[in-house]
């Protein structure tokens, strides 16, 4: 991916350009050996800078390389090629305890030998702290988690909630120069996930250490983060703030995967209609607005043939826009199935002249107003400022 | 599901007979007869223990002058009391030994990754499955060899041959169950991979070591094989040889020889009542994939 | 925090630092090491000389080197096909008693609810197992000793036998009291797996049937048996293996006797190679065990491996 630019995008989260810069990713690539002497590339050349006190997430499909990367910046594994400095300094071949990291592990991996206190002191006892000074740091970690009241009992003891926060409390109680979290909401039930997601944005406010935060989980990567890495088959998609990857992913994989329920892609070729763009698709056509147009015009490549791409948000029942749809912005559609959201609506639909071909739905969200219903044929209306467009080849955004 | 040909009726009358064969009555009357077929030898071995020489020949199922004189007569006069010594140091000898090398050998087959390893682990179950009787020809030569025919240390080496693999299979079944997130945890917090070892990963396994340790201990306490043929000799024979060496006599003292075999059961007993849960999980355990 | 506080330098000070360092890096060496040099003396040396002997004849005085003398032996002498046969039966009637007794025990317990009851019962079972392979042999030799042995008096006591019978001198009661021996020893290990196989089977399947409208016999064929099938696999096999070379068991009842009945292969090449001398002949009667087990372990560490495969999937 380095010959891509637009993963440098958002390079400073904040105005504050100046920030000293706490871990940088330089080319970072781990390789395995199977055990049929085949080489598995799980991360290829990743780089990456992250600012002080800035809350990351690396996200992506499973095995795309995001936990991976996260092993080597905690130094369980050592990286093929690449270099990595923590707070300015190069931590090559260094152990984990000689980094100045603490981590949160998926299933917790709390010791279960040892009360909620042992587990909590334990970082501070190996590094030989005074004991008077470890009792103070563990009750204050345990009071900011709210688990005061545990430090007695043992972590089977303990509901999954607690466990969370008592792996919280042992990341903090030493007070690293970077977090690492790997997927630590992932065996939290739905509700219990939601209230811990809050809990650690708060947490990082008030702590305001660098994190770095692997997930699945695109909702957690969106809330928690300042900025999203994207990943995918061990390479760095975009890198981007949480909005800038919804808006404008850099390419058709990232628009794919963040968003929910996941953009709609559709094959079409392209034709002047005036001076607008004209976009069809197998079914329906689009005229697209004149910014649009110019920059599809601006682009070096071949637009002869591209990939559309429509978020379900960006449909709408053509009965209930209450503007004058020109007509390029409508087409008549299929509803195969309404679902009810509260909110909205989801309807999948088919272009009308493909009313009995599956392969041909797509999902749209429109308002729960609509009267749209199973078997009949309505008008959807599409935003035409809100479509992406891609290069079918490499895949790349030609509106970002 | 109960098809057409088959009623409710003939259904209650087949569950009846089961209901009658699964009862508690026939699970206890099972039970009895196990219990009754296991112990009894051994109580017929602590009769016989009670008798005097002259009351076994009377052919009386208890003692009728209950003596402990047989007792001595096998480790006293025979000085087999020497060879209940040389059996527990032997047997915690070898115990430690082999702990002390298959326990972290067992860890380093459930964790890391190194040229060779599934090869180096067949290696550990071939050597397991190895019948010991195979070797017991060279060894005894080696044995003869280097000196050590009729010593202790000739009879614990052939022990940690014994179960040394047997541990290191155990041992790795037990921290295979224990997440390896645990030691990433414990070097995260600190640990070099030593410590993340003795403060982390060895205390959570210790339920299992000391299973491995109460098998491996049994084991070499009921060691014959390569017990008789590297020692009959009172320095350093075991009490198992030593019960068995009253086989070779002309007129067997059978009531010495009985108190020579209780001596030789009371320790394994004692430990089957006291560990008898880390006992069934180390047999089981020793199964596993 | 700072850095210093961290032990700070990527690599340990002093000669202590520098040890610890180097443990860490060659964690792998350090840990397996020893173990590996540990089985290479005391099992790759012995093994290797096995093999060597095995080529040798010693028959006379001294040795020399006949690749094929002993080898030729083991397929001429009639002793070693007794010893064959015997062991075949030998295993063969332990596996079947030690494994069918072990499952009625492990069925048996696994209905008894009460956990203390059933560990009481358990450890009672257990010490069989625990109690030495020589002891088990004078005590089974003891107990069915002709004239003084309390099964007979027992037998007559019970007007089943008029007078004193000689079990050990009989060639089938002699195997027979071997194999009971054996069993004697063998059941508790078949019993602690199969229940444990038995513990292993959620309720659930058991509901499912009853829902279904099985009796008892149809849950134990289509529930009970399937999920123990892996258990019963290892049990027995074991149980098998281990018979199958046994040693002391044999040699201390009855001593392969009377006249070879119950001269199981083991106790035919300790006779050989310790008693007679014969190296070279009890090394190649060795190597044909070995070959024997290790055909049959390979087999079984596949259906091992298969078996895993499918609780898996």
């Amino acid at each position: 991916m380095s010959d891509t630019d637009h993963t440098t995008d958002g390079a400073a989260p904040t105005a504050d350009e100046d920030r000293a810069l706490s871990l940088e990713l330089d080319g970072i690539t781990k390789e395995y050996t199977e055990d049929d002497g085949s080489t598995v590339v799980a991360v290829d050349d990743v780089s990456l800078d992250v600012y002080e006190g800035e809350f990351i997430v690396l996200v992506g499909p499973s095995g795309c390389g995001k936990t991976t990367t996260l092993r080597i910046v905690a130094g369980l594994e050592q990286p093929t090629r690449g270099s990595l400095r923590i707070g300015g300094e190069d931590v090559a071949g260094r152990e984990p305890r000689e980094r100045d990291i603490a981590m949160v592990f998926q299933n917790y991996a709390l010791y279960p030998h040892k009360t909620v206190r042992g587990n909590i002191a334990f970082p501070l006892k190996i590094r030989k702290y005074p004991d008077d000074e470890i009792e103070t740091r563990v009750q204050d970690t345990a009071d900011l988690l709210g688990i005061g009241e545990l430090l007695d009992r043992h972590p089977a003891d303990l509901s999954g909630g607690q466990q969370q926060r008592v792996a919280l409390g042992r990341a903090i109680v030493r007070d690293p120069a970077v977090f690492l979290f790997d997927e630590p909401l992932s065996n939290l039930d739905a509700k219990l996930r939601i209230q811990m997601r809050t809990e650690l944005n708060k947490l990082h406010d008030r702590v305001g250490r660098t994190s770095v935060y692997v997930t699945h989980d695109q909702v957690e990567a969106m809330t928690l983060s300042d900025r999203v890495v994207v990943m995918n088959d061990g390479t760095v998609q975009q890198v981007a703030r949480p909005k800038t990857v919804y808006q404008q992913p850099a390419n058709r994989f990232v628009a794919g995967f963040i968003g929910e329920p996941p953009m709609n892609f559709f094959p079409v070729t392209t034709s002047p209609e005036g001076d607008r763009l004209r976009v069809d698709a197998d079914g329906f056509s689009l005229v697209l607005p004149p910014e649009i147009t110019d920059t599809v015009a601006a682009w070096d490549g071949d637009t002869d043939r591209l990939e559309l791409g429509i978020r379900p948000e960006a449909f709408e029942d053509a009965a209930l826009v209450e503007r004058s749809l020109a007509a390029g912005e409508t087409f008549p559609a299929y509803v195969a199935v309404v679902e009810p959201m509260g909110p909205n609506t989801d309807l999948a639909l088919r272009p009308d002249n493909r009313a009995d071909d599956e392969a041909a739905e797509f999902t749209a969200r429109v308002a729960n107003e609509t009267d749209a219903a199973a078997g009949e044929t309505i008008e959807i209306a599409v935003d035409t400022t809100e479509i992406h467009l891609f290069d079918p080849e490499t895949g790349e955004n030609i509106l970002a | 599901m109960a098809g057409p040909n088959f009623t409710v009726e003939q259904y209650r009358r087949r569950q009846r007979l089961w209901n009658l064969l699964e009862s508690r009555y026939v699970v206890h009357l099972v039970l009895f007869l196990a219990v009754f077929f296991i112990v009894s030898p051994l109580i017929w071995q602590l009769l016989t223990s009670f008798k005097t020489q002259q009351g076994v020949l009377e052919l009386t199922y208890l003692p009728t002058e209950p003596t402990l004189a047989a007792y001595e007569r096998a480790l006293i006069d025979r000085g087999f009391w020497r060879a209940v010594v040389n059996s527990v140091l032997i047997a915690t000898a070898s115990t430690v030994i082999v702990m002390i090398l298959g326990t972290p050998a067992g860890y380093v087959f459930s964790r890391f990754r190194f040229p060779f390893d599934n090869a180096v682990f067949v290696f550990v179950l071939f050597t397991r499955l190895f019948p010991p009787i195979g070797l017991v020809t060279p060894y005894y030569r080696i044995v003869t060899t280097f000196g050590l025919l009729n010593t202790k240390t000739g009879i614990v080496i052939a022990n940690v041959y014994l179960w040394l693999p047997l541990v290191i299979y155990i041992m790795r079944n037990f921290f295979i169950t224990i997440p390896q997130a645990l030691d990433e945890a414990a070097r995260v917090d600190g640990c070099t991979k030593v410590q993340a070892f003795r403060y982390v990963v060895f205390p959570v396994v210790l339920p299992g070591f000391a299973a491995g340790t109460i098998l491996t201990f049994l084991y070499s306490w009921r060691e014959f094989l390569f017990a008789f043929t590297v020692s009959t000799d009172l320095n350093s024979m075991t009490i198992p040889v030593a019960t068995f060496l009253f086989v070779g006599d002309a007129g067997i003292d059978w009531a010495a020889m009985a108190a020579a075999a209780i001596v030789a059961v009371i320790p394994s007993a004692l430990v089957v009542v006291f560990f008898q849960r880390y006992i069934v999980v180390g047999l089981t355990g020793g199964l596993k994939g | 925090m700072a850095a210093e506080e961290l032990g700070g330098a990527p690599h340990g000070e002093g000669v202590v630092g520098q040890l610890s360092d180097w443990v860490n890096d060659h964690i792998r060496t350090v840990l397996l090491g020893p173990s590996l040099v540990a089985l290479f003396v005391v099992f790759i040396y012995p093994a290797t000389m096995l093999l060597w002997l095995s080529l040798q004849n010693t028959r006379g005085i001294g040795e020399t080197f006949e690749p094929a003398y002993n080898y030729g032996r083991i397929f001429t002498d009639p002793t070693f096909w007794n010893a064959v046969e015997k062991t075949l039966i030998y295993s063969t009637g332990s596996l079947i008693l030690s494994v069918g007794a072990g499952l009625a025990i492990a069925l048996a317990l696994n209905k008894v609810l009460d956990s203390r009851v059933r560990n009481a019962y358990a450890t009672l079972i257990l010490i069989s197992w625990a109690v030495p392979l020589s002891i088990v042999g004078v005590t089974w030799r003891w107990m069915f000793n002709g004239q003084l042995g309390v099964v007979n008096k027992l037998l007559i006591d019970l007007g089943i036998l008029e007078s004193s019978y000689s079990w050990l001198g009989n060639s089938l009661s002699a195997m027979v009291v071997v194999i009971l021996a054996d069993s004697w020893s063998r059941i508790p290990f078949a019993a602690v797996v199969l229940l444990a196989g038995l513990q292993s089977i959620p309720q659930e399947m058991y509901d499912a049937a009853k829902m279904d409208g099985a009796t008892t016999l149809q849950t134990f064929r289509h529930v009970t048996l399937p999920y123990l099938r892996p258990s019963f696999f290892v049990a027995g096999l074991i149980t098998w293996m281990f018979a199958f070379r046994a040693f002391a068991i044999p040699f201390s009842t009855t001593g392969g006797g009377p006249g070879g009945a119950t001269e199981t292969l083991a106790v035919y090449i300790h006779r050989f190679g310790i008693q007679l001398l014969d190296y070279g002949f009890a090394s190649a009667v060795s190597v044909f065990l070995v070959a024997v087990t290790l055909i049959v372990a390979t087999g079984y560490v596949y259906f091992i491996l298969e078996q895993i495969e499918e609780i898996e999937v």
